[in-house]
């Protein structure tokens, strides 16, 4: 065998070698192996090794003396020192509790309105789901700030009298107010519709004849719910689970504003003097991405196939909620979903026109010299109107600014990774068994599973040394938010792929049809509204993201760190303003996307 | 030119083997069917010659080129091996008119030159004729029934005339009627094409009636390579003597041994006694010797690649194949056989071998009786045995009526029950 | 013998600390000491290095600050003309003071120009930003303006990354040279005082009664913002802690016995902690502050709330400037609020002074044009002015700020359009030297906290913050 190899050895190399590039796939994966590879392990290893150096002026240095090498101090330190109940168990346990508090909110939620909305006859329900989708929109945290204008009181957090204390005299209680409890409700709402549409998806599609062979048989409502319904939801539950928990746990803007001690907070308020200690914190919320990964992949396995349900048409048996309680179950949801979608903008549109940030004064006195359009319209900032040196928001060339940048960041990361994952998930559905396309699949995966404020923190520390310093460019924005994003658009492009009947492309090959035709002209306009929704996402997502890009550049380069800083100045108008142009930019690109390629949001997030 | 021939291909999946060591040559100008039930490789064969699959091991030659060669590497990929293909499932474009379908193929032909826009609409409209769609240019796929989505998928595949055309079983979605409508199109367009068919089926009838030759398959392993009736008369092996022919072959079991004439004296059907003339001369000795011989070299090769290394055991075995005898009281096969000798033997017979008669020389019982008009098929009873008949023209029979029996003609096949090969042909009288 | 070494260091300290954490306003002789003998430890060495060991920027500052305007002016054209200038800061008027300052070459050349980008960096991240841009040869930024004594003194002046350039004419102004010089060059002093609305029952009229119980003050998350930290940090040094002893004994009996308990459980740790005589009240202070404040995300918020009339009783501490962008309205008042300072009778520390410095980067690409700013910002009323247009910032510059209080008339602030009816109390600023003074401003001074920062600053970690 040896010898006859022998002699062409290495032009039987070089054929296996031509066959292997040949295939368009095998390319891809190659590269794109590659990258992800790089893109992932690379800030690993850098905020690894940062737990182990010493930085001037923190504890590190206090600890040993040196003001550069390395050292385990900070490992020591943070698990064993007197702050580790402070600093690392308490805000661990918070972490995961919030986690978890958002996965249960989101599903309970989401689920729930899934569930009336495709399988009941509740009334309305076109409205509703469509203005279910709007706190995921809408930047996180502006839901916690309006938690806060609801249910603050000056009897319990001592500050301004919120809608609820004003208006009723009712204050709630702290717990309700600050901490646990409102992050995770807040966080869920906005998470809310990821469970939403997963749900939503399999209930649409779940042929109704397996629960109506279980009425037959007559099996009891509940049962056929935990023993028929559940089971076929589970696997959308489980991606629920896999898409919010680490988003939750990364989550730095809800708990900050809401007073909770996270990991994230912690990261950043640790930052100043145990920063070593606190590239450890990120490295644990690291770990549990990559658990969640891990566990992930556990689920697929003993699921043996990917496929979930499909079922082709199928009666679907609606239930019947009654003639006035089809209108009762409506109108809660109604009242729910206007405090989560609706009030938000209202009060964002009508507190750029207050004197002062919160000073609802028209509301009470119902006289129009109690409001002003000086946060829209001031075309100076040398005379004081009470904008802290700021121009109006039509003239303010530091918002516009942002919002060129942010348009800049977003439409690049999601033609970016919208391209990369829609390959990644062609290439790997044309090598589903192969060990490397799984390889590349998850390594692109890993990202997006572990929490923003850690790769944030990992992508500073590896871009910041004495050869690349990309702090505050677009450039370190665009590379971050693609590795972060590829995977909306790998996701939904493979399970696109997977449906598409491999013998659609053959019949191009056959016919000689090069590749980036047969992607152009066949694959891609099949498979358009998935494909288009995996760009979309990734745009959204970034618009409106803070948690990834928070230590990644200044205040003002994009409009999410300018909104954040004009909602911890306490200018309200302005970060009300930006919240309403970044709303109206969604929906209008929504809607273009929409009219153009007949594509919509709510398809395929999942998948 | 396009003459395609496969060495020692093998195709597996782990331990599963798709297609086992295919050896297979197709000329030039054939119309060559794979045959086989679901599962057997027929169509993972196909999707190999094509470029679609790659095989695991083994050598694929179209015309002179050699386009897959495992031991150095080489695989051309689909698009540069010329041919056509024909899906089971069609794979229309659904995003693309009938004409764009047809079209697309075509505006990618670069040589000898790039066509122009007039000659890609008169090809379009040229095999949309052929097919009868030209009404149908402007509609999308999911517009049309399933035969014209066919007819659409073949006028796809004709427009740019490739010299070698696969199918895959590309009629099993269409109704009966028009089935045997697009088997004689297919058949018309081999002989104007002039092209090379590789014809993937499951349906034995219509690869009898397309095929110039028949590639039948089972378990991955290629049982017989023919003419259609050669394989139809001259099966290799029980496998192949039951897979083809409808209604089928009767297998009735035999045990004896030769004379010193080269008659063999068989009992057959509970005892009677049954004279075996084969058609040539026969040495029973000879030839088991032989076989025995053919299974030990091959026993031996396969020791020796089982010794190399990278062999991978093949889940799937292979068995000799379970012949059905029909009785009365259907029972169950046990699968126990005890053990065969050389003397136990299968004599088949053809449904149109069965003579019944006035004075046959066996006596049965109608049991049923089918006429279509053009001919009756009958199953006869003798004692707790069925043997099914055909008997032509619009004879009508009583069940339970007695009738006389003769086997008729020398094609009567004798297998070994020891290893289920094809020993001779020849004529079997009763007693 | 031991009482007169603590005395001595005690008052150096608090020289060098009124010298290095905020310039000196108003010349005193007897305040503008020679380095006293008692400061060597703290020297930094780069003060008086021998001139071959300086560094290139170190040795362009040296021949700066000999400089007159017009000489480092002509120097910051030559080197800049047609370049991008990099500076990045805690406070956005910088970006409001570089057109100014180009405008100001420009008279002196008119064919001068440069553009420029100012970056301000969210929470804490200037230090880093400054650290890994300080790895490279030549850096990004030529200068920043940056607050936090505390870390600026641990990161960035010990690491050698920053410089500090004193200009000739603030020298001047300050009635010393830039050589007598030890501390940074302050750009200007804010101030955040206590402030507490009027609209309910409550009155405050002594430090301790922000501490009382049951009151939770408004104050941005010491984790946030640091500069709130140090401000916990100084109330340590014996000079505050004082301070706050004379209040606490200002207190009537019953006030007194209320806190009397807690002063008395921190004696032990402040001798652990090697605090002077009355450090245990500066940390049953800080104790009873941090486990009481309701943290808030920044000084807006804050002061949004307290000038409401729903904020009845409530009170905070936080930057004074603040009050400029109050608009009247039905609900809310600049009237709604007292700064606690200003009433008659108030006793104790009436807020916290933090400086706003200027540095070099010791890997300048333009250092001349980032002496030559620097020098527009700290000697000219025009250069300041981004900041001196609003009260409750005073430039170190005693020139400046007189020009400035010229222009603005931020003492008669709150007055009506008259210049006599007083209309808002609290914006009638009372400047720099009665915040220091009778106003008991707590002053930032870098290298007292970065000493405590972790014996203090680990202390107060282990507090238990008010959490809701």
């Amino acid at each position: 065998m040896n010898d006859r190899a022998g002699p062409n050895r290495s032009a039987i190399f070089l054929n296996k070698l031509k066959t292997y590039f040949s295939q368009p796939y095998n390319v891809i994966l190659l590269l794109f192996g590659v990258v992800v590879t790089v893109t992932t392990i690379a800030p690993i290893v850098a905020i690894m090794k940062d737990t182990f150096s010493i930085h001037p002026g923190t504890i590190d240095q206090h600890l040993t003396g040196m003001t550069s090498g390395y050292t385990t101090v900070n490992y020591i330190d943070l698990f064993t020192g007197q702050m580790a109940k402070a600093n690392l168990w308490t805000p661990l346990w918070n972490t995961v509790l919030l986690a978890v508090g958002t996965c249960v909110v989101a599903i309970l939620f989401g689920g729930l309105v899934a569930f009336l909305v495709t399988r009941t006859n509740m009334a309305w329900r076109k409205y509703i789901s469509s203005i279910f989708i709007f706190p995921y929109i809408m930047p996180q945290w502006t839901l916690a700030v309006v938690w806060q204008n609801l249910f603050n009181s000056n009897a319990v957090t001592h500050t301004s009298n919120g809608l609820l204390a004003s208006l009723f005299g009712i204050n709630m209680p702290s717990w309700w107010c600050q901490g646990l409890f409102p992050s995770l409700m807040v966080l869920g709402l906005h998470y809310a519709p990821f469970a939403y549409i997963l749900i939503g998806g399999i209930f649409r599609n779940m042929d109704a004849n397996l629960e109506e062979a279980a009425t037959i048989l007559d099996t009891p409502r509940w049962k056929i719910a935990f023993r028929v319904t559940l089971p076929m939801v589970k696997p959308a539950i489980l991606s629920t689970i896999l898409l919010v928990f680490g988003s939750a746990m990364g989550s730095y803007p809800v708990p900050h504003y809401l007073g909770l001690t996270t990991l994230s907070t912690k990261y950043v308020s640790m930052n100043s003097n145990r920063t070593g200690e606190a590239s450890i914190l990120a490295i644990i919320m690291m770990i549990f991405g990559v658990a969640i990964m891990l566990l992930n992949q556990m689920s697929l396995k003993s699921r043996k196939s990917y496929t979930t349900v499909t079922g082709k048409s199928g009666q679907i048996s609606k239930v019947n909620l009654g003639k006035v309680g089809k209108y009762i179950v409506a109108l809660a949801l109604v009242v729910v979903t206007f405090f989560t979608s609706i009030f938000p903008i209202v009060s964002f549109a009508f507190e750029t026109f207050l004197p002062n940030p919160g000073d609802y004064s028209f509301l009470y006195t119902g006289d129009p010299k109690n409001l002003t359009t000086k946060w829209w319209t001031t075309d100076e900032n040398v005379s004081e109107n009470g904008m802290y040196g700021q121009k109006g928001i039509l003239h303010n060339e530091a918002i516009w600014k942002a919002f060129r940048g942010t348009m800049l960041v977003s439409i690049a990361c999601s033609l970016i990774a919208g391209t990369i994952g829609t390959l990644i998930g062609y290439a790997v559905s044309k090598n589903r068994r192969g060990r490397w396309a799984n390889y590349v699949y998850n390594m692109a995966f890993l990202p997006y599973l572990m929490p923003s404020i850690a790769v944030g923190a990992a992508f500073f520390i590896l871009f910041s040394n004495e050869h690349i310093n990309l702090f505050n460019t677009y450039t370190l924005l665009i590379i971050t938010g693609v590795i972060k994003y590829i995977p909306f658009a790998s996701r939904t492009s493979l399970n696109s792929m997977l449906q598409l009947s491999g013998e659609i492309e053959e019949a191009a090959i056959i016919q000689n049809v090069p590749w980036i035709k047969r992607m152009t002209r066949i694959i891609i306009p099949i498979q358009k509204s998935s494909i288009i929704s995996g760009f979309m996402l990734p745009f959204m997502t970034c618009l409106r993201e803070l948690s990834l890009f928070l230590l990644l550049c200044t205040q003002g380069f994009i409009l999410s760190t300018t909104l954040d800083y004009f909602d911890e100045m306490g200018l309200y108008a302005f970060s009300s303003g930006i919240n309403l142009i970044l709303i109206v930019t969604i929906l209008v690109f929504n809607t273009l996307v929409n009219k153009l390629t007949g594509a919509s949001l709510d398809e395929g997030i999942g998948g | 030119m396009p003459r395609i021939e496969l060495t020692h291909v093998t195709k597996r999946w782990d331990k599963f083997y798709g297609v086992d060591d295919l050896n297979l040559v197709i000329e030039d100008n054939a119309f060559v069917t794979l045959l086989g039930p679901s599962g057997c490789g027929k169509t993972t064969t196909l999707r190999m010659i094509a470029g679609l699959e790659t095989p695991t091991s083994g050598k694929i030659t179209i015309g002179d080129q050699v386009v897959f060669d495992s031991e150095s590497g080489i695989n051309v990929p689909p698009n540069k091996r010329k041919v056509g293909f024909l899906f089971q499932n069609y794979a229309l474009w659904p995003n693309m008119t009938v004409y764009q379908n047809i079209s697309f193929g075509l505006t990618n032909i670069k040589e000898p030159r790039k066509l122009t826009k007039q000659e890609i609409d008169d090809i379009v409209h040229r095999v949309a004729k052929v097919v009868h769609i030209s009404a149908f240019l402007d509609r999308y796929p999911a517009e049309l029934s399933g035969g014209q989505q066919q007819r659409v998928a073949i006028a796809r595949t004709l427009a740019p005339e490739p010299s070698v055309l696969f199918m895959d079983e590309p009629l099993s979605n269409l109704d009966a009627k028009l089935r045997l409508e697009m088997r004689s199109e297919l058949q018309r367009l081999h002989l104007e094409t002039g092209s090379t068919f590789v014809y993937v089926t499951h349906d034995q009838m219509e690869a009898m009636t397309l095929a110039t030759k028949i590639c039948l398959m089972e378990n991955g392993v290629l049982q017989q390579y023919d003419a259609p009736l050669t394989v139809y008369g001259q099966p290799n092996n029980l496998f192949v003597a039951d897979f083809v022919g409808n209604p089928a072959i009767n297998f009735i079991e035999a045990k004896g041994a030769q004379n010193a004439d080269g008659t063999v004296d068989v009992t057959i059907l509970d005892g009677r006694k049954a004279t075996f003339t084969p058609k040539g001369s026969l040495s029973l000795k000879e030839w088991y010797a032989q076989a025995d011989a053919a299974a030990a070299e091959k026993e031996r090769l396969h020791a020796e690649k089982a010794a190399r290394k990278g062999y991978v055991e093949k889940s799937n075995k292979d068995t000799v194949f379970r012949y059905h005898v029909a009785r009365v009281d259907d029972e169950e096969d046990t699968g126990e056989e005890g053990t065969l000798t050389d003397e136990d033997l299968v004599i088949g017979v053809r449904p149109e071998f069965l003579e019944l008669s006035e004075n046959g020389a066996m006596e049965g019982e109608i049991y049923s009786a089918m006429p279509t008009g053009m001919e009756t098929t009958v199953k006869v009873r003798v004692g707790n045995f069925l043997l099914t008949g055909v008997v032509f023209g619009g004879v009508l029979y009583q069940i339970g009526q007695k009738v006389r029996l003769d086997f008729r003609g020398d094609d009567v096949v004798l297998f070994s029950r020891r290893n289920g090969r094809i020993i001779t042909q020849g004529s079997l009288r009763i007693q | 013998m031991k009482k007169r070494t603590l005395a001595l260091l005690l008052s150096a300290s608090m020289v060098v600390g009124l010298l290095a954490g905020c310039g000196p306003k108003d010349p005193d002789p007897s305040q503008n000491p020679n380095p006293p003998v008692g400061d060597q430890e703290t020297q930094k060495p780069e003060n008086n290095p021998p001139v071959e060991n300086l560094t290139a920027v170190q040795k362009i500052i040296k021949e700066a600050e000999g400089m007159t305007w017009e000489e480092l002016a002509a120097k910051a054209i030559e080197e800049s003309n047609g370049k991008t200038f990099y500076g990045v800061g805690n406070s956005s008027r910088g970006k409001s003071a570089l057109p100014l300052f180009i405008d100001a070459l420009k008279a002196i050349d008119p064919s001068y120009d440069m553009t420029f980008e100012w970056q301000q960096p969210k929470n804490n991240k200037i230090f880093d930003q400054l650290t890994a841009d300080g790895l490279k040869d030549t850096g990004t930024f030529a200068m920043t303006l940056i607050q936090d004594g505390n870390q600026i003194e641990s990161k960035m002046v010990q690491t050698g990354v920053l410089d500090t350039f004193i200009p000739k004419a603030w020298a001047d102004a300050n009635g010393t040279t830039a050589d007598a010089v030890t501390g940074y060059l302050p750009l200007q002093t804010l101030n955040k005082v206590f402030m507490y609305n009027n609209q309910g029952s409550k009155t405050y009229t002594n430090c301790w009664d922000f501490v009382a119980e049951g009151e939770h003050g408004l104050f941005m998350d010491i984790d946030s913002e640091i500069v709130g930290k140090n401000f916990l940090y100084m109330l340590t040094r014996e000079d505050y802690a004082t301070w706050l002893k004379d209040a606490f004994e200002a207190l009537p009996a019953d006030k007194q016995s209320q806190f009397q308990g807690t002063i008395d459980a921190m004696a032990s740790d402040a001798s652990d902690l090697g605090l002077g005589a009355n450090g245990k009240y500066a940390l049953a202070w800080i104790k009873l502050w941090v486990e009481s404040y309701a943290a808030q995300t920044d000084d807006g918020p804050i002061c949004n709330t307290l000038v409401a009339k729903s904020a009845a009783d409530q009170f905070g501490l936080l930057v004074y400037s603040k009050l400029r962008s109050v608009e009247e309205s039905a609900e809310v008042s600049k009237n709604n609020i007292n700064v606690a300072a200003y009433d008659d009778g108030y006793q104790g520390i009436g807020g916290y002074g933090y400086c706003h410095y200027l540095f070099v980067t010791d890997n300048s690409p333009l250092p001349w044009t980032a002496c030559a700013f620097i020098y527009y910002m700290t000697c000219t009323a025009d250069g300041f002015s981004a900041w001196g247009k609003d009260m409750g910032g005073y430039s170190s510059n005693p020139n400046v700020a007189a020009e400035t209080e010229e222009t603005y008339h931020h003492s008669i602030g709150g007055m009506s359009e008259d210049g006599t009816t007083v209309e808002f109390e609290c914006k009638n600023d009372r400047g720099y030297d009665w915040w220091t003074g009778e106003g008991k401003l707590v002053l930032e001074d870098p290298e007292y906290c970065a000493s405590v920062a972790f014996t203090v600053g680990s202390w107060i970690e282990m507090l238990t913050k008010y959490a809701g």
